[in-house]
């Protein structure tokens, strides 16, 4: 690992430097982490007197449990909407301020905003647009002959999750396209138009293909949120429901451990969750060193 | 561009006036609602133009709150709010720059080990290991406490990449300089390094004020007491009655006042926000 | 005011690769000594070892005859100025003049008068209030200077300081810098690749050669009596052309083996072959001209004799054209030999 060409010589100085951020990680992170996986392999007595171990059943449990491959599905589409739509909504309007000059500043002002609302809020402002009985969508949709009520359409409810946390996400992704545009060259466009490609084909065989690196990265990241920095949207939206159609994997492990008290079956979904985060994380860093590479 | 097609042009501003109005159409509706009184929720559509009672209603719950879902006054949650951002922002980042510093100037056994322990914590986010943490801040007596906010969300593998990242973009010279010129290390720390930092400061505190601001499910576990309510989480409680006792104009006066601070905060630091969040992700 | 004694210097990376092998150094109070060497001869580490910058894994480093292989850079009273300056970005130049003295906690009023000494002495005295980014390349080397001169150490240390200018400041700088140590004379140690500039500026010139020291010496000394292969072609420009002793007619051969025996290389500087024929013991080459360089007071002719490319400096403007063949003479008593085996030079047998 990288350090300076020389160094300083103290001894104990990095040790004391390094002591907070050490201990809080060690207090606050590693430790419960490690007591998840030890308590994914516990069975509590109800009354919480006893623990025993019980090696893989939680997690052979959790496998068999229709309720959670139905969270697994749902997460996944959740997941897949959201970066699908916000990236790509993302990416066209992109495209759109990269072809301005001036005005694009007053653009990027307008659309990054959306980033600094919570993701709570962010639910509780879609909540409101999609209120059955007074919200605005649901009385524009019903010119269209659909009787939206996500409190009883299991569609209906994953669709106004996906719109909500897409939403939010937008400013985030427009950001990285923007910047990524930025740094395909200029000359790269204007020889494919010498070559007498318009600018729809020079978009799809020369900028796009360049722009993959912040594409992949973004749809890393996008999964990652969708998977984790929802929690607050779908606890003030749906709450998992109806009928478990949008308990998504995070959600599940808060409301079978803390609101249902099933301990041992939540730690053991505590622990897949943090395998795919480290999956996701691994991906993303392998990424960023291949980016250095260029 | 290219060429110049005055159709794409148009194109180009359709689409992009449509982009900001989706974006902000939740807001607006949201605005419109907070200047209305409570018996326009009833029935019909939300309105779209707004209305006169706009002082009335962020004066209500700014100074009382909303008394049927048990929510304190705002102005108490928005100072939590402010206080509990403010504490992660500092926090964070004196830890990290040291531990960055630690890391990239110096060299000891067990260097490496520090490097990946900083590392895992971004793989381990709040939301996989709830239980737990619960319990250890619980154990710790920390439970409706600013201290148990806050400390727990102050270590940061992104903002020590960060200054990690940047220190390694400081010559060597510059630090071979100051020895021979008879700085030791906190002197150079203090007297070299930091202000160089300045402008990475700057652009990481406006993303963690924003990461800290928009904290939802980590008080919402530790607090039960509403004195240390911060406004994000107070909303939802404001809003999960809302159903049945539709008071939509004080919820929606609550939404924008939850907006206001950290909105205000991207949109007048522009350039450090978008410097800050595309160097933490590198 | 020091002298510099550098005994068995040895320096191992602690993957274990040595980069300085056992070096011996003596360094005079007061003097120019110049390293100079190819990228990667270890003749920065040197510097750096001298710095305190690099820790010495063998043999003693003295600075005024105190050993300070285990001392901090800070307390070793040397001042060094960076190749890349390394000057303190966000402090004006005054706080960089100032930032070592005030570190040595130096009263005020001395702080005042030594900052303004400086600045006098380097022409920079309009600038104190700046930034170094709103200065010039050549100002921003000044200001470098000047944070060494301020604090009046028992050495210089220059680590390449002119590298990052452009060819005509490198030359005006190169005479400031000879001029200031002439009238400070105070010891310095100087680092640059560029043997023109090491040349011109040493007292003393140390050749180095993977880690190694190939020759020390006066500048003319090592031009004139270059003690080995690398040191004659490292020193002189355009280099010196190295013709094998068997490429030459037997006749020849036999006498210039008369000259060093045991040599079976020579070396003949470009500007010791001529065209017009000299007295009747020179050696005549017959070349064809491929290429003509003209610099000015004289062109440097590209050549070739047999299967051998030679580099001529003549005098003016020759009217060669390029394409044709003409006679060249060496002068044997100008001629250097070597052994190709060891590396150095043989000496005349005389």
């Amino acid at each position: 690992m990288q350090t300076k060409r020389t160094i300083f010589p103290n001894r104990v100085l990095p040790y004391l430097l390094l002591t907070p951020q050490m201990l809080i990680t060690l207090i606050f992170f590693i430790w419960p982490a490690g007591q998840a996986v030890k308590s994914s392999f516990e069975r509590e007595d109800p009354f919480g007197f006893k623990t025993q171990f019980i090696w893989f059943q939680n997690y052979t449990k959790l496998f068999a449990d229709p309720s959670y491959l139905n969270s697994v599905g749902r997460t996944a589409v959740f997941a897949v909407s959201v970066t699908v739509i916000s990236m790509s909504v993302s990416l066209l309007l992109a495209i759109a301020v990269n072809r301005l000059l001036r005005t694009g500043r007053i653009y990027t002002t307008l659309l990054v905003w959306p980033y600094a609302v919570a993701p709570v809020v962010a639910g509780i402002l879609w909540w409101f647009m999609f209120n059955p009985s007074i919200g605005i969508l649901p009385y524009l949709l019903s010119f269209a002959g659909i009787d939206w009520n996500h409190r009883v359409n299991a569609g209906n409810a994953m669709t106004l999750i996906v719109l909500a946390s897409s939403w939010k996400q937008i400013s985030y992704n427009f950001l990285f396209f923007v910047a990524g545009l930025q740094s395909v060259p200029q000359s790269l466009s204007e020889a494919a138009a010498i070559d007498g490609a318009g600018p729809f084909k020079r978009f799809w065989t020369i900028i796009f293909p360049l722009l993959s690196p912040t594409t992949f990265f973004l749809m890393i990241v996008n999964i990652n949120y969708a998977m984790f920095d929802t929690f607050g949207t779908i606890d003030a939206t749906t709450s998992g429901g109806p009928a478990q159609s949008t308990n998504i994997l995070v959600y599940k492990v808060y409301s079978d451990g803390f609101l249902g008290l099933n301990i041992g079956s939540s730690s053991a979904q505590s622990v897949l969750l943090m395998g795919i985060v480290i999956v996701l994380t691994v991906i993303q860093f392998r990424w960023v060193e291949r980016r250095v590479q260029y | 561009m290219v060429e110049n097609r005055p159709w794409l042009n148009v194109l180009t501003h359709c689409v992009l006036v449509l982009g900001v109005i989706i974006v902000a159409l939740p807001v607006y509706l949201a605005f419109i609602a907070s200047t209305h009184g409570p018996t326009e929720f009833l029935q019909g559509i939300v309105p779209l133009l707004p209305g006169p009672h706009l002082l009335e209603n962020y004066g209500e719950v700014l100074t009382q709150g909303m008394t049927t879902s048990g929510a304190p006054p705002l102005l108490n949650m928005l100072a939590n709010s402010t206080l509990m951002a403010l504490i992660i922002v500092v926090g964070k980042i004196s830890i990290s720059i040291i531990s960055a510093y630690a890391i990239v100037y110096f060299r000891f056994p067990l260097r490496t080990l520090a490097f990946w322990v900083i590392f895992i914590t971004l793989m381990l986010p709040v939301e996989v290991r709830i239980i737990p943490t619960f319990k250890v801040v619980a154990d710790l007596g920390m439970l409706n406490s600013y201290a148990g906010l806050t400390i727990p969300l102050i270590a940061s593998a992104t903002a020590t990449f960060l200054f990690r990242q940047f220190f390694l973009t400081v010559p060597d010279e510059l630090m071979e300089a100051a020895r021979v010129d008879g700085a030791g290390p906190l002197k150079f720390f203090r007297d070299i390094l930091l202000p160089l930092s300045r402008t990475n400061i700057a652009a990481l505190s406006v993303i963690l004020f924003i990461y800290g601001w928009i904290q939802y499910l980590w008080p919402l576990l530790v607090t039960t007491d509403p004195k240390y309510y911060t406004i994000v989480m107070g909303i939802k409680r404001m809003a999960t009655v809302a159903d049945s006792d539709p008071k939509w104009n004080l919820v929606m006066a609550a939404v924008v006042l939850a907006m206001i601070p950290p909105v205000f905060v991207v949109i007048a630091m522009q350039r450090l926000f978008v410097k800050g969040l595309v160097e933490t992700e590198k | 005011m020091a002298t510099i004694d550098l005994v068995d210097v040895r320096k191992t990376y602690p993957g274990g690769a040595e980069v300085i092998h056992g070096l011996d150094l003596a360094i005079a109070d007061g003097e120019l000594l110049v390293l100079v060497g190819p990228s990667g001869c270890g003749k920065s580490t040197l510097l750096r070892m001298i710095a305190g910058l690099e820790t010495v894994t063998g043999g003693t480093i003295a600075i005024g005859e105190r050993p300070v292989n285990k001392v901090e850079p800070a307390d070793r009273d040397i001042a060094m100025v960076f190749q890349n300056y390394a000057l303190y970005p966000h402090m004006s130049v005054r706080g960089n003049l100032e930032y070592g003295l005030k570190n040595r906690n130096t009263p005020r009023d001395v702080i005042d008068a030594r900052v303004a000494e400086a600045a006098e002495m380097l022409e920079i005295t309009p600038f104190l209030d700046r930034k170094p980014r709103q200065l010039s390349g050549g100002q921003r080397q000044r200001v470098a200077m000047g944070r060494a001169l301020v604090r009046q150490p028992k050495a210089f240390l220059f680590d390449e300081p002119l590298s990052n200018l452009d060819a005509k400041l490198r030359g005006q700088m190169r005479i400031e810098i000879k001029r200031l140590q002439r009238a400070l004379k105070t010891t310095s140690v100087y680092v640059t690749h560029d043997q023109m500039e090491a040349m011109t500026l040493a007292d003393r010139l140390v050749v180095m050669n993977s880690g190694r020291i190939e020759q020390v010496g006066t500048p003319i000394e090592l031009y004139e009596r270059p003690a080995t292969v690398f040191v004659a072609g490292f020193i002189g420009s355009p280099p010196m052309n190295f013709i094998e002793l068997g490429a030459f007619p037997s006749d020849v051969q036999s006498s210039l083996s008369r000259q060093a025996t045991g040599a079976d290389l020579v070396g003949v500087r470009p500007e010791t072959i001529v065209f017009e024929s000299p007295d009747s013991d020179a050696i005549r080459l017959e070349c064809q001209i491929e290429l003509i360089e003209p610099v000015g007071a004289e062109s440097h002719v590209h050549v070739r004799w047999n299967e051998q490319r030679l580099v001529v400096e003549c005098r003016g403007h020759p009217g060669f054209s390029e394409g044709q063949t003409q006679a060249f003479y060496l002068n044997p008593s100008a001629l250097h030999f070597f052994d190709q085996a060891s590396g150095q030079a043989s000496r005349a047998a005389s």
